[in-house]
């Protein structure tokens, strides 16, 4: 959210804080400048020509789309295996779940716990509390905007990390070429599992966490 | 963002107008779940429609088989995979649940069979020796008939012989089983073209039932009067004809195996068909061996050892084999209180080829040839072994001897075998020198030494060595005389006689020189002799040339080709 927040400037003829929007300005993205709303259609820089929106635009339609695209992607990448490893002839396929599995029971409990919080607890979470964010914009709702803001920072911010297994995987299928005594390839399900994470990041970054404190300010 | 707030804000006022454009359509952002929608509905009507038929199968033990990981291959593609592994309910066996892909749901019938792939290491092959490193799998083989089904009973043996093998099958019937089994090869020349697929006892126990799998194309070879014998093991006989060790391979010298052939004096019939039954031989020999129909029977009383004469000894005739011994065994005479061995032959006449049409009836035919001198005798065919066999063979000299009967076999007379004609030779030989009058010799020649003694002691042989002495005295004198007069004579005859000799020596040396010598005589000799040796090799070569040209004192001598 690289957007510059609308200076706290106290309003005069407001009851809540002075915000940009309230203020009825606009700042540009790329020159900074601000200029007065203007009803109508798309606004655009009168400077420097860019464009212009209070809010993000169609923040929560778009985050919707993908929290949905996430939510279906999110089925298959774990149903679906994620790796196919050959050792001495035999094959196995994995799911994420079932390497969570394998890694549990060959008693390597850490490596589990850490599979299993980056590649299924976080897109999980990523996409609940997205899901709630936007359901919590939608009815305009009050309840602890501080928090709900800090947890978008947090989903946000653990993104990127879901991206480890991707990369776990990557790696072992590029390292283990060992023809017939062991051979990992990538199954299909990582494609999904990537396609997740990246949904959710794009999501993340198209809600627009001002929308939150719109609510508040429409209150009071 | 009401015009009251704006027009509140004087500073603001300044601030420049955001400029307005038309809105966009619809964002785009709207296809990436449309499109994730239409994946996973994609990939979910494929799970659906991927989803073949699960079966059930039952197995004595899931040794090396594991629930989501065996999988069921069929010609080492894989077809599905184990899903779960239970045991049954009286945990007698394990019930393992399997998926199978779709392809393969028209093909699970009641024919279809599994079995588990491990490695095998039984007699004559080792298979699946992969599944040592890649864990034990299910083998498949779909059914193309029978009703369609989802239980399955595995079996404990991988088949031998799966069902798009071409070939055929047929069935053998032997005493016994020997040393084959479920997958001992079968021999066609010596090459493997199929091997048995199983055995059973025939329902009243009496044989062996062998079910065997002829590969094609080997199997046009298998025809209706194709004999088929075991070659377990070595063959090793011991007969007249010496020692015979019979194998078909090595493999087959350790695990037994089925040969098969079409007898080398049949024409080669129709092709089997499928199913066909069999009789398994015990042995090539008895395959070859020709089967003659008739067998005619006839008894010879032997007086001598019979010890090294088997049953199954051939019966000769000048050398060729007319029949075997059938039986021999010692009969015992009350009344005679003698011993004797009657020998039971059997002659094949099928092996006598006649010339023209056999008119006369065998009984007759037989006291005819033993009239004109047919005896039985014994030889000794390996003399290391000291087996026998009977001869039977045309003694003219022999005085005509009639045909006995006993039962309803004719008696052919017998004359003493070789070995016994030697010792009975032997034994004439001894008892004519027992004959000798050795006594009555011995004291005649003493009388005779006697005799000698007294003539040397007698007054007239002392008289006798008087007047020896007498004239030799005498001739002692004539020889001095003798050496007086004579010989100076002598002495001048051979010194005229020498004299002659020296003339002569060089009358020869002279005609020597003539003839050795480079006079003109000798050198034109040596001439004219070289001349005609070289005439005659000229001569010899022309009549070489002539014998193999011949055609040449027509057309001239070729050209010698360049």
């Amino acid at each position: 959210m690289g957007t510059a927040e609308p200076p706290k400037v106290n309003a005069a003829g407001g009851p809540g804080p002075a915000t940009a929007a309230r203020l009825g300005l606009i700042a540009c993205h790329d020159c900074g400048l601000l200029s007065r709303f203007q009803a109508g259609g798309r606004l655009y820089c009168p400077r420097c020509g860019g464009v212009l929106h209070a809010r993000k635009p169609n923040s929560e339609g778009r985050s919707w789309a993908l929290v949905l695209a996430a939510i279906l992607f999110y089925i298959p990448a774990n149903v679906l295996p994620v790796t196919h490893t050959t050792y001495l002839g035999s094959t196995q396929s994995d799911t994420i779940l079932s390497g969570v599995y394998y890694f549990m029971a060959s008693g390597s409990w850490h490596i589990a716990l850490i599979i299993f919080v980056a590649s299924i607890v976080v897109p999980a979470l990523k996409i609940l509390i997205l899901a709630f964010l936007l359901v919590s914009v939608r009815r305009r709702s009050d309840w602890r905007p501080e928090e709900r803001t800090r947890l978008y920072h947090i989903t946000e911010l653990i993104g990127r990390w879901s991206m480890v297994d991707v990369y776990v995987v990557t790696v072992m299928v590029a390292l283990l070429k060992l023809g017939a005594l062991a051979n990992v390839d990538a199954g299909v399900g990582i494609v999904f599992f990537g396609a997740v994470v990246v949904i959710t990041m794009f999501a993340a970054n198209s809600f627009d966490p001002r929308l939150i404190w719109d609510a508040m300010e429409k209150r009071s | 963002m009401t015009t009251q707030d704006r027009t509140q804000e004087p500073i603001l006022e300044e601030l420049p107008a955001a400029v307005v454009r038309p809105p966009r359509r619809f964002g785009l952002v709207w296809l990436i779940p449309l499109l994730a929608a239409l994946i996973g509905l994609w990939l979910a009507i494929k799970a659906i429609h991927d989803a073949g038929p699960t079966v059930t199968i039952t197995f004595e033990s899931a040794e090396g088989l594991e629930a989501g990981k065996t999988r069921i291959k069929y010609k080492d593609v894989v077809v599905g995979k184990v899903e779960s592994i239970r045991l049954s309910d009286d945990l007698s066996q394990v019930t393992v649940t399997a998926d199978l892909q779709k392809e393969m749901e028209d093909y699970l019938t009641e024919t279809t069979r599994f079995w588990v792939v491990r490695a095998r290491v039984a007699a004559g092959e080792v298979s699946g020796l992969s599944t040592l490193f890649s864990g034990a799998y299910i083998g498949f083989e779909p059914g193309t008939n029978g009703a369609p089904a989802e239980t399955f009973v595995g079996l404990e043996k991988p088949p031998s012989v799966t069902i798009d093998t071409p070939g055929s099958q047929y069935n053998l019937r032997a005493q016994r089983l020997g040393s084959l089994d479920i997958g001992s090869p079968v021999y066609y020349r010596q090459i493997k073209v199929g091997q048995v697929v199983g055995y059973a006892m025939t329902a009243d126990g009496s044989a062996v039932d062998i079910q065997i799998f002829v590969q094609a194309p080997h199997n046009e070879q298998v025809r209706r009067n194709t004999r088929f014998w075991e070659t377990s093991g070595l063959n090793v006989t011991l007969d007249t004809s010496g020692v015979r060790i019979d194998t078909e391979s090595v493999m087959s010298l350790l695990i037994g195996g089925i040969s098969f052939e079409i007898p080398a004096n049949q024409p080669s019939e129709e092709a089997a068909t499928e199913g066909d039954v069999f009789t398994l031989y015990e042995s090539r020999d008895q395959v070859e061996a020709p089967v003659y129909a008739q067998r005619n029977y006839m008894l010879a009383y032997f007086n001598e050892s019979v010890r090294g004469l088997n049953k199954g000894a051939p019966v000769e005739f000048s050398g060729i084999k007319v029949g075997e011994v059938v039986d021999v065994r010692l009969e015992f005479d009350e009344k005679k209180l003698a011993f004797r061995i009657p020998v039971l032959m059997a002659i094949e006449p099928e092996r006598i080829a006649v010339k023209g049409d056999l008119k006369i009836n065998r009984a007759e035919l037989v006291s005819k040839l033993v009239a004109k001198g047919l005896r039985a005798q014994l030889r000794t065919g390996v003399l290391l072994t000291g087996q026998l066999y009977v001869n039977l063979s045309m003694f003219p000299d022999l005085p005509p001897q009639q045909v006995a009967h006993t039962g309803s076999y004719p008696v052919i007379p017998t004359v003493p075998g070789a070995a016994e004609e030697i010792t009975a030779g032997i034994a004439a030989f001894v008892g004519r020198l027992e004959k000798l009058p050795v006594e009555e010799i011995g004291s005649e020649l003493s009388a005779s030494l006697r005799q000698i003694r007294q003539l040397i002691g007698s007054e007239d042989t002392v008289a006798a060595i008087a007047a020896l002495r007498q004239s030799l005295a005498e001739l002692q004198r004539f020889t001095a005389t003798l050496n007086d007069t004579s010989v100076p004579q002598m002495n001048a005859a051979l010194t005229q006689l020498r004299q002659v000799l020296a003339r002569t020596e060089s009358a020869v040396a002279s005609a020597d020189g003539l003839m050795s010598g480079n006079t003109a005589l000798t050198y034109d000799l040596q001439q004219m002799m070289q001349e005609l040796a070289k005439a005659g090799r000229a001569i010899s070569v022309l009549a070489d040339y002539l014998q193999r040209h011949p055609e040449s004192l027509v057309f001239g001598k070729e050209e010698p080709k360049p």
